[in-house]
């Protein structure tokens, strides 16, 4: 290509280029992030190694963050060197990508915390396997020797010696269990946090890239009016008739403007993408879309969704729709508003236990009324 | 003008006087807890006695839960010829403060 406007549609090229292997390169990195950081939760228990993770983690995605970076200012550097060269187009202004720092960028971003906490349902389930390994033999060996008291003396120390050494496996297996839950719980917390920082990062990078982009246009335009190019806006579709088909220059310069004008729509429709995508993550569940620092649409628990559903089943058929939709919105705008979980409870406690005297108020009503309402 | 077809228990007075506070706006279900100061477990037989005797008159909203993201809200109205009963039939009640004060323990709007 020559001295023409090239450049333009080059520099598109390009930069698109650039920001799919930047996108590529982030991914991969995140990828055996995330084959790393699972094979360290696997090592220990989250219960105990929990908060450590969590910082390696935060700063090993910080890290990543800033390897990115830097591969994108390197091949940006070279991009605009090739650019200068092949266009006859060299920049003094220095390139300045302006990133955040990755420590901004992931600012406000949280790992969910995960559930690897010893609490009272550890307990009670370590209780519940003991009491069993106790009761088996006991049970089993009690029916044996019920019908003689020699019988039931012998096999009485044999079902203590058995209920040691069930418990003792029952108790191992249990606490096995946990530390498998425990893991799983840490692994699809990292997950989450990671998954965020993909898209937290990459949005960042692509920011970026943009503005460079629209940078160096500005820059090499000026510099291709000070070679003798000029650049004015021209009418795209003007009549075969005026075009200046003689002209080459001008019209390397009109197919320039195209290039540009679809680069532009390109980078609108990109952004209208990002967008919805943003909206659709906000309206999800905080829990499922793992925005730890985002306090969007909270959604009732499933637990009282389904109670809510329960409850209604209390009210005469003819209004179970009715009430149904009636108990969810309260539900659901509760949970929305941020009201306490232990408040979203006591309200659907409350409206299970006022349920019958709806149901006698509307099985009261006379039909014609009861249609009405 | 005839008594009500009901029984003006306190809760329904203040139900009533909820809705009477701005008798021509549609309010949904906990708006109107919120004001009455009542739980919505007391509020809907209220709710459900009014309109049976076409005082009130109730729908639900028009657009789609999914366009809406949440479910749908039922707003409710009192007619015009219900609120000139609601209101006589309040004149003729006596509620006193006390009263209302034993039936609101402390939790308002049943939140």
């Amino acid at each position: 290509m020559g001295f023409t406007g090239g450049w333009q549609q080059a520099l598109f090229d390009e930069i698109e280029d650039l920001f799919a292997d930047t996108r590529h390169d982030l991914s991969e990195r995140l990828r055996v992030l995330t084959r790393e950081v699972e094979a360290v939760i696997d090592q220990g228990d989250p219960m105990e190694t929990w908060p450590d993770i969590e910082a390696w983690l935060e700063r090993r995605v910080v890290g990543l963050a800033t390897a990115n970076h830097d591969l994108i200012t390197e091949r940006a550097e070279k991009l605009v060197a090739d650019l200068s060269e092949q266009f006859r187009l060299e920049s003094e202004v220095p390139l300045d990508l302006g990133f955040n720092a990755p420590k901004e960028v992931l600012r406000g971003l949280a790992i969910d915390p995960a559930d690897t906490s010893a609490g009272s349902r550890r307990v009670a389930r370590l209780v519940l396997a003991g009491r069993t390994a106790v009761i088996i033999p006991y049970v089993v060996f009690g029916v044996m020797g019920s019908g003689s008291l020699l019988l039931l003396a012998t096999v009485g120390p044999l079902s203590l010696v058995l209920g040691v050494g069930i418990g003792r496996k029952l108790l191992r297996d249990e606490r096995q269990r946990q530390l498998t839950y425990r893991r799983q719980q840490a692994k699809i917390a990292c997950r989450r946090y990671l998954d965020e920082a993909n898209f937290v990062i990459g949005k960042d990078c692509q920011d970026s890239l943009r503005r460079t982009r629209r940078e160096l246009r500005d820059e090499f335009e000026a510099r291709a009016a000070v070679r003798g190019l000029t650049t004015s806006p021209r009418p795209r579709q003007a009549p075969a008739a005026e075009r200046p088909e003689s002209d080459p220059l001008q019209q390397a310069v009109l197919r320039a403007q195209e290039a540009e004008r679809r680069a532009a729509e390109a980078e609108r429709r990109a952004d209208e993408a990002e967008r919805r995508e943003l909206e659709r993550r906000l309206r999800e569940p905080a829990s499922r879309r793992g925005f730890a620092h985002v306090r969007g649409r909270e959604q009732p628990s499933r637990t009282l969704d389904r109670l809510t559903s329960w409850i209604v089943l209390g009210v005469p058929i003819a209004h179970r729709t009715r009430y149904g939709e009636e108990f969810r919105f309260e539900l659901d705008h509760l949970a929305s508003r941020g009201v306490p979980r232990r408040r979203q409870w006591a309200h659907v406690l409350r409206l299970g236990a006022s349920i019958w005297s709806l149901r006698r108020e509307l099985r009261a009503l006379p039909a014609a009324a009861a249609e009405r309402a | 003008m005839p008594p009500a077809p009901f029984r003006l228990t306190l809760p329904t007075q203040l139900v009533l006087r909820a809705l009477l506070q701005e008798p021509t706006r549609e309010m949904y279900g906990l708006e109107i807890c919120d004001v009455a100061e009542l739980p919505s477990g007391t509020i809907h037989p209220i709710l459900a006695r009014v309109e049976a005797a076409g005082w009130l008159t109730s729908r639900l909203e028009d657009e789609d839960p999914r366009t809406l993201g949440r479910p749908r809200r039922r707003y409710y109205v009192l007619t015009p010829d219900g609120a000139e009963r609601a209101r006589n039939a309040l004149a003729e009640a006596h509620t006193t403060a006390r009263s209302v004060k034993r039936l609101r323990p402390g939790l308002a709007g049943g939140l």
